[in-house]
């Protein structure tokens, strides 16, 4: 049995042994790619950059358009403004709260149904695709779904949040797909040696796909971050409201959403959107550099023991 | 990874919200039974009074809670120790079990919490317009008009019979209890820099063919303008062009649009007619065209967002924009924050048009966002004493004046003008002069003039124009003075099978004309091709639809 | 085992196939249950999830068929039938809905889906470490900002005192409002489509690629391919399954554009171009005062979408090996 656990270094594995020298053919296709990744960073970091400079400008300069990469006028209130509520930093945890139960509970239910769902041999298994895809295309409705949620009870509590969107069935059919790829000799060769399906998945297919998991973790993680229908559908406490909710509150009374009762409108900046924006990207942002070096080679043929 | 539960989630939810009052107009639908009213059994009367009339204060003689839908908004978010919620428990021994829905997607919740029976008992903050589809899910208020004095009395006293009529259902009934106003409330209009208008020596315009040629001769003084003029509110409520300036301007044309556009029919004294395609709204198109081919109004003022639109007016880049009582105070701080000492904004009266000086029917309305409560109110055992509650707290002078102003010696007391003034310390939008360096907010700390408990500002004039700011003020008095208001017409109570029937009509219609208003006006569209534009939308139903409305109105 | 040489047209046999299994003979059903009950057990909580949040839920879809009453039940009291689906057909303005739909749906496929395969591929042939995780952390960047405020940049962009209309001017032209032609907002949909997911999508891809056996490459490189069809023959096949799954569940959502992006875009001006079904049906659904109108058109979207998803399956089994079931 064999694990691997450090990030290939492709570039290493490349050129040794080299038997072919660098054409010149692939040394301008190197630079074109190079330049071309640099315009795809540029196009895609400049706007963030702006936004980050708007966040923390002042309002005339922004009006006049004089706002590129650099605040102009730097100044905190709006985001003061923000923060210095009670209430955010309350949501603010429950969004965290929330987030890890949520994609715990997420990970259990596609990992394990994944899992199944990749053997080809398990009777029944296109019912059980099938009962998963169909569910894509057809939904309940709100109504159905909020008396349901009523009659058990989770309204207003953390379960109306991080169960009715456990399984993604998109995200489950990926990794459908990563399992089945998986090499079946490694699975046999444990069952030889006396693993269960329970042992096998646990100690063997786990392990050796952190990289789809890692995924996994990462894009439910970001959804239930991001998440702010289903509180704002089942719950009507403020201080259970995750932080999304909180701050598209805030949105909106800025923007005078309500009846012009004149003093009504939140005396914030029109940078508003851009401090929101900063504050629910960030984390989120930090996470992925923790789960980039988890895109370990799960598995390398050449190593298995005869 | 797309997202369609949201999608299909929206779709089915306003769509059973729709059903649900469709289907409410059950039988018969031909009179109004509007002499039912309903009595309430002794066993619904808990806490109720025994003589409960105008000038009463009303207490519960036991304590109650009621439910309440509470409408978060973020300026004001709601506090339990807040003043006014102690002095209702204190003075009407009520309190509340309170559903918090934030301000954001205030409607989507409520349609939803009435359609699921969740709602509870009482819901503010609501339009007429706004549960028309789910007045299932409502209590039928008209039927308790006996167990409310104070709404009785102001109806009577400003002669809003009619206008209230009109909002009834093919049932007969009513669900809104709308907040009333005793004097119309135009609150649109543009929004000039008035030390330019002086410079070139220009008065207020009378009419919009004189602002027209006041913005050319702006235009000529000031050739750095990208434009003189531009527009904004696009984009907020339906995808319609200009939608505040139309609207205001509408009237004045003899039709109606913008936001006044609603069912897409006017009234033209003897019937309905599609308001798109009558002379009065060519005019008002023609108009803003001509505004435009002259290079004096700015073509993307018809779609921009209205960050953009408000960033080229304090930024010195156009000289008029569309305006209202609250935005013109972000347009002078916009000003303030660029550091132009100079500008001095001023909202002008709206001009008058070919059909002389008229503001439409819903400018001129005399009613505003008012109070709807759920049916399962019925069943409760305090019923009789949530209606007079209401009635008192909503629609009384003195309940008012408590949710305006709040308690006298505690927030506000009578200055030496005779008039209220907040107490030191104490201020809501800058009203207050002596309201020192952080002072409490009146809505933010103490929980009054907040739209939850408060309808329309106040209703009456006294309390109405007590905060107002004199330059608001005299707009409100020259336009309610000048202007005439337009006959609304009857009442359109459609039957379910009517409504069925018109639908889609309906939707299409409006989307129709909202795209070659915006075509006509930037003119991608000739508006010498309006012949192919009536055939248009005689192709999409426009006969039919106008007729059914007519019908239901009982018209012919 | 030791590594021999493979030659060439093995790697381009065993490449595709890896990881492919013999399908099995499928056992009847009480030796399935006496052989799988563990795996069966696993999926047991996830199935009971599934019927419990997502089908109980369903069963109130009939609202489209039905006229709702209320105080009735939540499934309605008659049964009104396909009357609401006669409207929805006879409605112009629904075809031209369905028609940009289709349009908008099938551009974003064709351009956008190959995006961030390529970007990933083109990731893959850095060997500068630091240059290559800077790339990728930054391109995903545009996927945390709300469609808001992507809207919002759209528009600054492409209004007459805009960057484009500055490049545009620089270049001798006359400026226009991008926004308010009609003829141009599918390309600009697509475009901020593009922008907003294709880093966001090379990360599946990239988990895909560190699953390809390096002995496969090593063989390869033996065997004399340079990058190109070790490309070619390595590493395009290696995550063909996740292309696969992808395509075909994107093929299956094709119907369902972007619903918010284009109500913050869209103007009076390019309703024509623009409007696609689920702005429609919103449309439809706060001013109608139909009950099951918009539900219809909901579903049969959804019934597109499913027939889309199963032909795209049955065809990429039939070329390809790779399918969802």
């Amino acid at each position: 049995m064999v694990t691997l656990d450090q990030t290939p270094d492709l570039a290493a594995v490349r050129t040794e042994p080299r038997t072919i020298k660098p054409t010149t053919s692939y040394r301008i296709f190197t630079v074109a790619n190079v330049i071309i990744l640099i315009l795809v960073g540029v196009v895609t970091l400049y706007p963030f950059l702006n936004l980050t400079a708007r966040a923390f400008s002042s309002q005339a300069a922004i009006a006049a358009g004089q706002v590129f990469v650099w605040p102009v006028g730097f100044n905190l209130t709006t985001l003061e403004t923000v923060v210095q509520q009670e209430r955010f930093w309350v949501n603010y945890g429950n969004t965290v709260v929330y987030t890890f139960v949520a994609t715990v509970i997420s990970m259990i239910l596609t990992t394990t149904f994944a899992y199944v769902l990749s053997k080809h041999h398990l009777r029944g298994r296109s019912v059980l695709v099938g009962l998963a895809l169909f569910t894509m295309f057809f939904a309940g409705g709100l109504i159905p779904n909020y008396l349901l949620i009523s009659e058990l009870g989770f309204k207003n509590t953390l379960w109306a949040v991080v169960v009715p969107q456990a399984i993604n069935v998109f995200n489950l059919l990926v990794m459908k797909s990563f399992f089945e790829n998986f090499p079946a000799e490694l699975e046999e060769a444990a069952a030889i040696d006396g693993l269960s399906t329970y042992g096998i998945f646990l100690r063997v297919v786990l392990p050796l796909s952190k990289a789809i998991i890692a995924t996994m973790i990462l894009f439910y993680a970001v959804a239930f971050w991001n998440s702010w229908f289903p509180a704002f559908l089942y719950m009507d406490d403020p201080d259970l409201y995750p932080v999304s909710v909180f701050l598209r509150n805030i949105i909106a009374g800025a923007s005078g959403t309500g009846e012009g009762l004149g003093g009504d409108a939140v005396q914030i900046g029109s940078n508003v959107k851009a401090v929101t924006t900063i504050l629910t990207v960030l984390p989120i942002v930090c996470l992925y550099p923790f789960i980039q070096k988890h895109f370990v080679s799960g598995v390398m043929l050449g190593s298995v023991k005869g | 990874m797309k997202i369609r539960y949201k999608v299909l989630a929206l779709g089915a939810v306003s769509t059973l919200a729709l059903g649900l009052a469709a289907c409410s107009g059950g039988g018969g639908g031909d009179k109004p039974a509007e002499g039912d009213a309903a009595q309430i059994a002794d066993a619904q009367s808990v806490g109720a009074m025994e003589d409960f009339e105008v000038g009463t204060t009303f207490k519960a003689t036991e304590p109650i809670e009621v439910g309440l839908m509470y409408r978060d908004h973020p300026n004001y978010p709601l506090k339990d120790d807040w003043s006014i919620l102690q002095n209702i428990e204190k003075n009407q021994n009520v309190t509340f079990d309170i559903q918090s829905i934030p301000l954001a997607d205030w409607g989507t919740k409520r349609t939803q919490l009435i359609q699921t029976g969740d709602a509870n008992d009482i819901i503010p903050s609501t339009y007429v317009a706004d549960v028309q589809n789910v007045t299932a899910g409502l209590l039928p208020l008209s039927d308790y008009l006996d167990y409310m004095p104070n709404f009785t009395d102001k109806v009577e006293k400003w002669g809003l019979e009619d206008e209230l009529d009109r909002t009834r259902d093919a049932d007969g009934k009513f669900y809104v209890l709308p907040g009333l106003l005793e004097n119309a409330k135009p609150d649109y209009t543009i929004a000039i820099r008035q030390d330019w208008w002086d410079a070139a020596g220009l008065e207020d315009p009378k009419t919009w063919d004189e602002f027209a040629e006041q913005l050319q001769v702006i235009k000529e003084a000031h050739p750095e303008l990208s434009f003189p003029y531009t527009e904004r509110w696009n984009t907020t409520n339906n995808n319609q062009p200009m939608a505040a300036i139309l609207q205001a301007a509408s009237g004045n044309f003899g039709t109606e649009a913008g936001w006044g556009f609603g069912d897409g029919v006017t009234w033209n004294g003897d019937e309905y007619e599609f308001s798109g395609t009558q002379e009065g709204f060519k005019e008002l198109l023609t108009y803003f065209h001509g505004l435009v081919e002259d290079g004096l109004l700015d073509p993307d003022g018809i779609t921009q967002d209205d960050d953009t639109a408000k960033a080229k007016f304090t930024t010195g880049k156009v000289a008029a924009i569309s305006s209202n009582s609250q935005v013109i105070t972000e347009y002078r701080s916009g000003f303030t924050e660029a550091g132009n000492a100079d500008a001095v904004v001023r909202n002008i009266v709206v001009p008058g048009g070919p059909a002389g000086d008229v503001m439409d029917a819903t400018t001129g309305g005399h009613f505003e966002s008012g109070v709807a409560l759920s049916k399962d109110a019925a069943d409760k055992p305090y019923f009789k004493a949530l209606l007079q509650y209401v009635d008192w707290l909503y629609f009384s002078d003195e309940g008012l004046e408590f949710a305006k102003w709040g308690v006298k010696g505690e927030t506000y007391d009578i200055n030496a003008d005779d008039k209220r003034q907040l107490l030191e310390g104490i201020d809501w939008n800058g009203t207050n002069p002596d309201a020192g360096a952080e002072p409490k907010m009146l809505n933010t700390d103490f929980g009054f003039y907040n739209g939850v408990f408060l309808l329309a500002h106040g209703s009456t004039a006294d309390l109405v124009q007590s905060t107002l700011n004199p330059e608001v003020a005299e707009f409100q008095a020259t336009m309610n003075e000048r202007k005439e208001v337009a006959e609304g017409g009857p009442a359109i109570p459609l039957t379910e099978v009517q409504r069925t029937k018109i639908a889609v009509a309906q939707a299409n219609l409006t989307g129709a004309v909202h795209t070659a208003t915006a075509q006509f006006i930037k003119g991608d569209r000739d508006l010498a091709d309006w012949d192919a534009y009536v055939t248009e939308l005689q192709g999409l139903g426009m006969d039919d639809y106008v007729a059914t409305m007519n019908e239901a109105a009982g018209v012919k | 085992m030791s590594l021999r040489t493979v030659t060439r047209t093995e790697v381009m046999r065993t490449a595709p196939a890896q990881g492919r299994r013999a399908t099995p003979r499928v056992p009847g059903w009480k030796r399935a249950l006496r052989r799988d009950w563990r795996l069966y057990s696993l999926a047991v909580l996830p199935v009971l999830f599934l019927l419990l949040f997502k089908y109980v839920p369903m069963l109130g879809n009939i609202v489209a068929f039905r006229s709702y009453t209320p105080g009735g039940s939540m499934f309605g009291d008659e049964w009104v039938g396909f009357e609401y689906f006669e409207a929805v057909f006879g409605d112009a303005m629904f075809w031209r809905a369905f028609a940009n739909t289709v349009i908008i749906g099938g551009i974003t496929l064709i351009f956008v889906f190959p995006l961030p395969i390529i970007l990933a591929l083109l990731l893959n042939e850095v060997r500068l470490r630091w240059f290559k995780q800077l790339v990728q952390t930054v391109s995903y960047l545009p996927h945390f900002m709300s469609i808001v405020i992507v809207a919002s940049f759209v528009k600054e962009l492409t209004s007459l005192d805009g960057t484009i209309n500055a490049i545009v001017g620089a270049f001798g032209g006359d400026p226009v409002n991008w926004l308010q032609e009609p003829d141009y907002f599918r390309a600009i949909y697509v475009i901020s489509e593009a922008w907003q997911t294709v880093g966001w999508g090379t990360i599946l891809y990239l988990a895909a690629l560190t699953t390809i056996d390096e002995g496969l490459y090593e063989a390869a490189r033996i065997d004399g391919a340079n990058r190109l069809q070790q490309t070619w023959h390595v590493t395009l096949p290696g995550i063909r399954p996740t292309m696969m799954v992808l395509l075909i569940l994107n093929i299956g959502q094709f119907m369902a554009v972007g619903f918010e992006k284009i109500l913050l875009l869209y103007n009076p001006l390019t309703t024509e171009t623009a409007e696609v079904l689920s702005t429609y049906v919103y449309t439809i659904g706060i001013k109608s005062g139909v009950p099951s109108y918009a539900t219809a058109i909901g579903l049969f979207e959804a019934i597109i979408g499913l027939v889309l998803v199963v032909s795209a399956n049955t065809i990429s089994r039939k070329m390809t090996g790779a399918s969802l079931w």
